[in-house]
C-alpha cells in the first residue's frame, strides 16, 4: 500500500542459540545435502532427519562410468544412487563410510568423532520409486559404521508413501503418489517425528504459531555467485519467544527438488515462466516444522535452491548439490566438503543466526 | 582518422582467445562425444565381462546376473506400460473431439493432438534412453565390484 512502511527482506541476525545444539533435516537431494552438511559440520550438529536420501559422497560410488568425473558422478547420481536395480549395484556403505574418514582425515570435515552421540532419522517409503530404498538402507548402515549408535538410528521402511514429506494436510497428494510437489497426506506430520526423535521431550506442536516468517537476502552468503544455483531469498521461522530474547537451538529444513520457491517447470527445454506452479511455497509454509518449532523455540532455517540449465549449473530442478554441478572444477568435483559453495553458503546463515 | 581497424593489433588477441565453434557446430560435437563415451562405455563392458571367466563356477556371480536380468524386465515392463497408457489415452482424445464451433478454435484443437503426439514420442525416446544408461552403468558397476579382489576395500577406486 502506498506509504506503508515495510520490511519486505530483511538481513540475517544473531539470536540467543545455543552454538553445537543445531540440526539439519530434508527431503530427497535435501535428504543427500543433508548428510553433507552433518559430516562437514558435525561440531555444530546434534542430529539429522533423512528422507529418502542417500550415503555421504555416494555419488562417486562408481568413477568408472564416464571418462570425465563431473560426468561420473551425474551418471552415478542417477542410475545408482536413485535406481540401483538391485542391492548389489546400490551404493556401498562400508566404503563410503571410509572416504567419509579419508575426508575428515585430511581435514576436509569436521571430525567424525561429533558424530558419536547424535541422533538420525531415517525413512524411506514403500512405494518411492524415485530414490529406492536399497539406497536409503545404505544410510542406515552408513551412519552405524562411522559410529551413531543403533539406538540412536530411528529407521522406518514400513509406511507404503511414495517419494515425499509426510503432512496430515488434506490438500496433499494421496500418501502413494510420486509427484510434485512430493508433499503427500499420510496422516502425520513427518517433521515432528524428525524433531520429537533429534530432541526427545519436545512440547506438543501449536496449532496456530505465533512467531513469524522471515524472508532473508541469501545471496550474501554465497556471493551471488551463478553456479551456486542459489535463490535470492531464504526464509527462516523465528518463535516470538526467541525473538524476546529466549535462548534457541536451530533446525536446518532443506526441501528437494521442485520444492523452492522459486521453481519453475521446463516445457520443451525452456522455463515456464508465465505459469509457475503454485506450491514454491509450501515446503516452509505447511510440512508443520514452524507449528512444532514454535512450541519449543526453535529456530527453523530453509535455504532456497533454485533451477539452472546452462553453462554454469545444470539442475534444472532445482535440486540441493550431491553431485558435483556447483563444482568450478569438472576433474574434481567438490559438493562435499566445508569448502562447497552450498555448504559454505548454508553453514553461513546457521552461524549468523548463532547456531 | 580512419575508422579502419589495424588487422596487425588484433592478431595477437586473436590468438590468445579463438572464436568459439558455432553454436550448432558445439551441439554435434557435443552429441559425438556423448555417443562416443556410450559406445566406449559398452565396448569397455563387453571386454571386461570376459574377465568374469573364472567367477563362472561360483553360483553367486549366476544368481546376481539372473536378479540383474530379472530388474530390467521388470523396468522393460513398466515403461510399456507407461507407453500403452499414455497411447491409448491420445486415441481416445483423439475418437473424442471436442465440439467447436470457431475455426480457431478447430486449429487449437488440432494443433493440441499434434502436440501430444510429440510429448508421447519425446516421453518414449527418453524414458529408453534413460534405461539404457542404467543399464550400461547398473552393469558396468557390478562388474567392477565383482572383479574386486574382497581384500580390496579402496574407497577412492
Amino acid at each position: 500500500m502506498a506509504g506503508e512502511k515495510h520490511i519486505a527482506v530483511e538481513t540475517l541476525r544473531q539470536y540467543n542459540v545455543k552454538a553445537g545444539q543445531s540440526s539439519v533435516s530434508g527431503l530427497s537431494s535435501g535428504a543427500f545435502m543433508t548428510v553433507q552438511l552433518h559430516l562437514a559440520h558435525s561440531s555444530r550438529f546434534v542430529g539429522a532427519g533423512v528422507v529418502a536420501g542417500g550415503p555421504y559422497r555416494s555419488a562417486e560410488s562408481y568413477r568408472g562410468a564416464a571418462p570425465l568425473a563431473e560426468d561420473a558422478c551425474e551418471l552415478t547420481a542417477l542410475q545408482l544412487c536413485m535406481n540401483p536395480l538391485t542391492s548389489y549395484t546400490a551404493p556401498n556403505a562400508q566404503r563410503l563410510a571410509e572416504l567419509a574418514r579419508q575426508t575428515a582425515a585430511a581435514g576436509r570435515i569436521d571430525d567424525l568423532g561429533h558424530l558419536k552421540n547424535d541422533r538420525v532419522y531415517i525413512f524411506t517409503g514403500t512405494k518411492d520409486t524415485v530414490v529406492n530404498s536399497l539406497v536409503v538402507a545404505q544410510t542406515r548402515e552408513f551412519y552405524e559404521r562411522l559410529g551413531v549408535a543403533r539406538k540412536n538410528i530411528a529407521y522406518d521402511d514400513t509406511v507404503a508413501a511414495g517419494h515425499s514429506i509426510i503432512t496430515d494436510n488434506p490438500e496433499d497428494s494421496p500418501l502413494d503418489a510420486n509427484q510434485p510437489p512430493y508433499i503427500n497426506n499420510g496422516g502425520f506430520m513427518q517433521s515432528h517425528d524428525i524433531l520429537n526423535h533429534i530432541y526427545p521431550g519436545l512440547k506438543p506442536a501449536v496449532a496456530q504459531p505465533k512467531g513469524r516468517l522471515l524472508r532473508f537476502d541469501q545471496t550474501e552468503f554465497f556471493g551471488n555467485e551463478s553456479r551456486a544455483s542459489m535463490s535470492p531469498y531464504g526464509y527462516a521461522y523465528i518463535p516470538q519467544a526467541v525473538e524476546d530474547g529466549a535462548p534457541a537451538r536451530v533446525h536446518v529444513a532443506l526441501h528437494g527438488c521442485k520444492q523452492g520457491y522459486r521453481y519453475v517447470d521446463y516445457v520443451y527445454g525452456r522455463p515456464d515462466a508465465a505459469n509457475q506452479p503454485p506450491y514454491g511455497n509450501r515446503y516452509f509454509m505447511t510440512t508443520g516444522y514452524n507449528e512444532i518449532a514454535d512450541s519449543n523455540n526453535l529456530i527453523v532455517l530453509y535455504p532456497q535452491a533454485q533451477g539452472a540449465d546452462g553453462d554454469a549449473a545444470q539442475n534444472p530442478d532445482g535440486c540441493w548439490d550431491w553431485w558435483g554441478y556447483t563444482s568450478a572444477t569438472p576433474t574434481q568435483p567438490d559438493y562435499y566438503s566445508r569448502e562447497a559453495i552450498q555448504i559454505q553458503a548454508i553453514h553461513g546463515m546457521l552461524s549468523r543466526l548463532g547456531g | 582518422m580512419s575508422d579502419r581497424i589495424n588487422p596487425a593489433l588484433l592478431a595477437p588477441q586473436a590468438a590468445q582467445s579463438p572464436l568459439p565453434p558455432p553454436p550448432v557446430v558445439e551441439h554435434l560435437l557435443k552429441r559425438s562425444s556423448l555417443l562416443s563415451r556410450q559406445l566406449a562405455q559398452t565396448a569397455h563392458n563387453s571386454w571386461t565381462t570376459a574377465a568374469l571367466l573364472p567367477f563362472a563356477a561360483r553360483p553367486q556371480t549366476w544368481q546376481e546376473l539372473f536378479q540383474l536380468q530379472q530388474a530390467v524386465l521388470q523396468q522393460v515392463g513398466q515403461l510399456h506400460h507407461g507407453w500403452t497408457s499414455g497411447w491409448t489415452s491420445w486415441l481416445g482424445e483423439f475418437a473424442q473431439l471436442k465440439r467447436v464451433n470457431t475455426m480457431s478454435k478447430l486449429v487449437e484443437q488440432e494443433f493440441n493432438l499434434v502436440a501430444q503426439f510429440v510429448l508421447l514420442l519425446q516421453g518414449q525416446a527418453t524414458d529408453w534412453t534413460n534405461l539404457q544408461e542404467n543399464i550400461e552403468v547398473n552393469y558396468g558397476y557390478w562388474l567392477h565390484e565383482t572383479l574386486r579382489s574382497p581384500q580390496d576395500t579402496d574407497a577412492t577406486a
